[in-house]
This record gives structure tokens, C-alpha cells and sequence, in this order.
């Protein structure tokens, strides 16, 4: 009984969890941009985090990568609050993760084979031979073995995707974070990524973060889901129990639909207040 | 009146919080140029070399041809005034010590802002916009380093020598006008120049060129890294950067020539 508590990977226990988000708040300009946000992305598992465009999904994963500090709150990534340390222990942090970038972020003097190298010519002191094996295996899990010697001018944006992924695991890393992972690809080639996703999580144990608004990719990746609105997760469970979610917002962005609390119409007072700025109104 | 003085004021206050981020990315920049080295980080060593070609091979024709026919300029202009006190002899060495103390550098900087700064400033917002500078962050490269160091460490070393080399061809511009124009002896040309420069005119001309060298790589790069909006933002930061390097350029040319004047 008391094994079937500790290890039910159900239970975000923290010895189980790769990533802890406590009590997350983020404000810009006096707006709450997060508002109070409590997380725990579990080891090995794929966590998407969706919600409509200017939820604050974008700016939880600037935080969750030390780009951006919090107003107040922590978050624990493999133990240690990055929120409180300096860019130098951040730096050895963020060795042990890989980020693809909605655009891929290649850098475009380089060569695919350089863009793949270069995390592992700063940090790791290899031989070039070896760096050489090492590209091309990385370039190889990703399904682009061959391509080193081009540059992004000359590929997709499908496979600008699958080169920045192959440099997001060039240092082996233990969580890999994906901002829209999908954004601006066919159908057919968004879902080649999403199953390169699956694969690299089940076959290297990665801990996946993805953060998406596409639905479709979202229950065919995810173990976990959590759901933001406003700044706020309003739900954090399996693909499964989203579907069969009764909350009205979860529904409205699962089918899309036009009229909902999501598109919420303004009533003549808050209308007013709007006009105005005023609050109070005989 | 009293818009005009708010006004001001915040536009002061803004400029005064650039600076102050300028001096700070300087700070860093300077760091990862003569510290970081010494502890095992280097500069980009590809970037490196690829921004001396850039800054210094690429700029050097045009750098050239300004101050060759600024030469020419000059020394017809002085001919015409001291043909009045029938002292054309001195057009070689009015041409030199313009050249080394003041045009020399002046020029080179403007041209180079023109052409490096502004390349530097829409190379840097473009990888900002396109979320290139955030991937290096991520991989734990500081951008400062990868980005900022070998740009900054090349114009120090390449505007001084692009500098002296404007000072040689603007005096050859001028030689041109004295010889075939004024019918002035080669010898006699270069002599008088050379008799009427200093050691110390072609040391300030240097010691501004190295700075307005420190205001072209800092103001490019760094209106580069704080690119906003997209293409747009883009174009709004590279003509932000030539713009406030000139200016930068032209009130420090003063400052400097006010304190060598008076020392």
C-alpha cells in the first residue's frame, strides 16, 4: 500500500517530479500576467501547457528557463530554485536542458552541422572527430543525416525544427522545453515532429515541456495537461480527463468554439467602466 | 512652456537610462574581451576574424575614396584663402595636421557608423527578433561574449588603422591639388607636411579614433539588442544607432578637441 503511494506516477510527490512551480506570480505593468501558479511536471512524462493566445503560457516557460525572474514564488527545477540564483550557477542549469524555439532560432551564418556543434564546442571539451560523431548521431535521431553541410536558408521550417531539436539534445539533456513546437507547419510534417517528441521522450527519457495551443497535438503528445487562463491553471490532469472536463472554458477551447466564457461579452456596466475608467456609476 | 519642460525632462531621463545600459553592456563587454580570456573563456574567434574583414578590409575602399577627395577638397579650399597672402606653400601641411588632428579620425568614424554600426545594429536586432539571441542564452552562451566581444574588440583594433590610413590618402588627395594644380615640388610638398605635424596630432587623432571606435561598436550593438517589434524595429534601431553614433561621435570630437586645446 504505502509502495503503490510513493511510486503511483499519478502522484506528483516531489521525489517524482522533475519540475516544481510554487506560488508563481509575474505582473507587467500592474497587469497579473501570472497569477499565483502552482506546478509539478513529473520525470520522463510529456507536460503540454495550452491556452489561448496571451494566456501567459509563453511567458510560464520564459520563467521556467530563467529568462524571465518572478514577482514572487519559486520554481524548482531538479531541486534547485533557479529564481534565486545567479546567471553563473543558471548557466551550469541550463547545461542540462535543451529548448526549441517556435521559429527554431538557428543562427543562420552557420551550417546545420555548426548549429548542432556549437552548444557542444562552448561547454564540452571534445575533440573535433568527436564532436564531428556526435552531430551526426544527433542529426540522425532527428531524421536529417546527411544535412550537416547546409545552411537554414536551404532547408523547411519542418526541418529547421528537427535541427534546432537535434541541438536542443546535443548535451544530452534531462528536460527539453518546446515553444509551439507545430506553429506554422502542414499537418503532415506537425505530426512528424510530434511523434519525434514521443519518441526522444520514451527513448532517452526526457522530461518534455510543450507549450501549444494546437488541441490535436496536444492529446496525441501529452501525458499531462495543464490548462491556463487568465494567468491561472484552471485544470492540470491527463489527456483523457481534459476531454471529459465539464469546466466550460476547457470545452469552449477543446471545440473551438466562437461563444463561450473565453469570448465573453461585456455587459453595459463593465462596457461603460471600459469607456470611462471610472468604477462606480450611479 | 511647462509641456516643453516635461518633455525635456523625460526625454533626458530616457537618454540618461540608455546611457547607463550602454556603460553597463560596455562594462560586460569589456570583461569578456581582457578577463574571461585569461580564465579559459575566449572571444569568438570565427566572428572575431570575420568582423576585422568586415569592419576593416570591407570599409577600407570607401574609407579611402571619402578622404582622398576630402584631401583634394581641403587643399583646394586653403589654396584659395592663402593665395590671398600668396602662402600656397602651406597647403601641404595645413592638409596634414587637419588630417591627423581632426578630419582623419572624424571622417573614418562617420563612415564606419554608417556602414559597420548600422550592419551591426540590423545583424543583432534581426538574431534578436528571430529569437537567436535568446537560444544562445538558453544554451548557457553569454551573448555578450559570443555576439558582443568580438565585434567590440574588433573596431578598437581596426578604426585606429583605418584611421591612419585615411590620413595618408587625404594628404595624397591634397599632394594631387599641389602638384598639378598649384605646381608645388613633391619634396617640398611632403617635407612642409611633415614638418608641420607632430607627433602629438597623429597621437589625439588615435586616441579619439579609439574611442569613437568604443561609441560605434557599443551604440550599434547594443540598439541591436534591444530590437522590439519585428522588421520594423529593425529598421527604427539601425537608423536610431548611425544617428546617435554620429551625434555621440561629433560631441565627443569636441570634448576632445576643447581638452587637448587647453592642456
Amino acid at each position: 500500500m504505502l509502495c503503490s503511494i510513493l511510486f503511483n506516477k499519478g502522484v506528483s510527490d516531489p521525489y517524482h517530479a522533475m519540475i516544481i512551480v510554487k506560488n508563481l506570480v509575474k505582473s507587467f505593468d500592474n497587469r497579473k500576467i501570472l497569477d499565483n501558479i502552482n506546478l509539478k511536471i513529473e520525470k520522463g512524462k510529456i507536460t503540454v501547457i495550452m491556452g489561448g493566445s496571451g494566456c501567459g503560457k509563453s511567458t510560464l516557460l520564459r520563467h521556467l528557463i530563467g529568462s524571465i525572474r518572478p514577482d514572487s514564488g519559486e520554481i524548482l527545477i531538479a531541486g534547485e530554485d533557479i529564481t534565486k540564483m545567479d546567471e553563473d550557477s543558471l548557466d551550469n542549469l541550463r547545461k542540462r536542458f535543451g529548448m526549441l524555439y517556435q521559429s527554431g532560432a538557428l543562427f543562420n551564418s552557420m551550417s546545420v552541422g555548426e548549429n548542432v556543434a556549437l552548444p557542444l564546442r562552448e561547454h564540452a571539451k571534445l575533440d573535433n572527430k568527436i564532436i564531428e560523431i556526435i552531430v551526426k548521431m544527433k542529426l540522425e535521431l532527428v531524421g536529417l543525416t546527411g544535412f550537416k553541410d547546409l545552411f537554414p536558408s536551404q532547408i523547411s521550417g519542418g526541418m529547421k525544427k528537427r535541427v534546432a531539436l537535434a541541438r536542443a539534445l546535443a548535451l544530452d539533456p534531462e528536460v527539453v522545453f518546446y515553444d509551439e513546437p507545430g506553429a506554422g507547419l502542414d499537418p503532415v510534417t506537425r505530426a512528424a515532429i510530434d511523434k519525434l517528441i514521443i519518441d526522444l521522450s520514451k527513448k532517452l527519457n526526457i522530461t518534455s515541456v510543450v507549450v501549444t495551443h494546437e488541441m490535436k497535438s496536444a492529446f496525441s503528445i501529452a501525458n499531462k495537461i495543464a490548462m491556463l487562463h487568465e494567468g491561472k491553471i484552471i485544470i492540470y490532469d491527463s489527456a483523457t480527463e481534459i476531454k471529459n472536463s465539464q469546466n466550460e472554458v476547457v470545452q469552449q477551447f477543446i471545440a473551438g468554439s466562437p461563444e463561450g466564457p473565453l469570448t465573453r461579452r461585456r455587459t453595459g456596466k463593465e462596457y461603460l467602466v471600459t469607456l470611462t475608467g471610472v468604477s462606480k456609476h450611479r | 512652456m511647462r509641456n516643453f519642460c516635461g518633455y525635456l525632462g523625460r526625454s533626458l531621463n530616457l537618454a540618461l537610462r540608455h546611457l547607463g545600459s550602454i556603460l553597463s553592456l560596455f562594462r560586460q563587454a569589456l570583461y569578456w574581451i581582457f578577463i574571461a580570456p585569461f580564465r579559459g573563456k575566449p572571444v569568438n574567434k570565427k566572428d572575431f576574424i570575420g568582423q576585422l574583414e568586415l569592419i576593416g578590409v570591407k570599409s577600407l575602399p570607401i574609407v579611402s575614396f571619402v578622404s582622398f577627395f576630402f584631401g583634394i577638397t581641403l587643399a583646394m579650399l586653403t589654396a584659395y584663402q592663402l593665395r590671398i597672402f600668396q602662402s600656397e606653400i602651406l597647403v601641404g601641411a595645413l592638409v596634414g595636421v587637419s588630417f591627423s588632428r581632426e578630419l582623419g579620425p572624424l571622417l573614418t568614424a562617420i563612415v564606419v557608423a554608417a556602414r559597420v554600426g548600422a550592419a551591426m545594429t540590423a545583424e543583432l536586432g534581426t538574431m534578436k527578433v528571430s529569437e537567436e539571441i535568446d537560444a544562445l542564452e538558453t544554451m548557457a552562451i553569454r551573448p555578450v561574449r559570443f555576439l558582443i566581444a568580438p565585434r567590440l574588440l574588433a573596431i578598437l583594433i581596426m578604426l585606429p588603422c583605418l584611421t591612419i590610413i585615411a590620413n595618408i590618402v587625404g594628404i595624397l588627395g591634397g599632394y594631387l591639388i599641389a602638384k598639378l594644380s598649384l605646381g608645388l615640388d613633391t619634396y617640398y610638398y611632403f617635407s612642409q607636411t611633415f614638418k608641420a605635424m607632430e607627433a602629438k596630432d597623429l597621437f589625439t587623432g588615435l586616441i579619439k579614433s579609439f574611442f569613437f571606435a568604443g561609441i560605434i561598436g557599443m551604440v550599434g550593438c547594443y540598439q541591436g539588442f534591444i530590437v522590439r517589434g519585428g522588421a520594423e524595429g529593425v529598421g527604427r534601431a539601425t537608423t536610431t544607432s548611425v544617428v546617435s553614433s554620429i551625434f555621440l561621435i561629433i560631441v565627443t570630437d569636441c570634448f576632445f578637441n576643447a581638452l587637448f586645446y587647453f592642456i
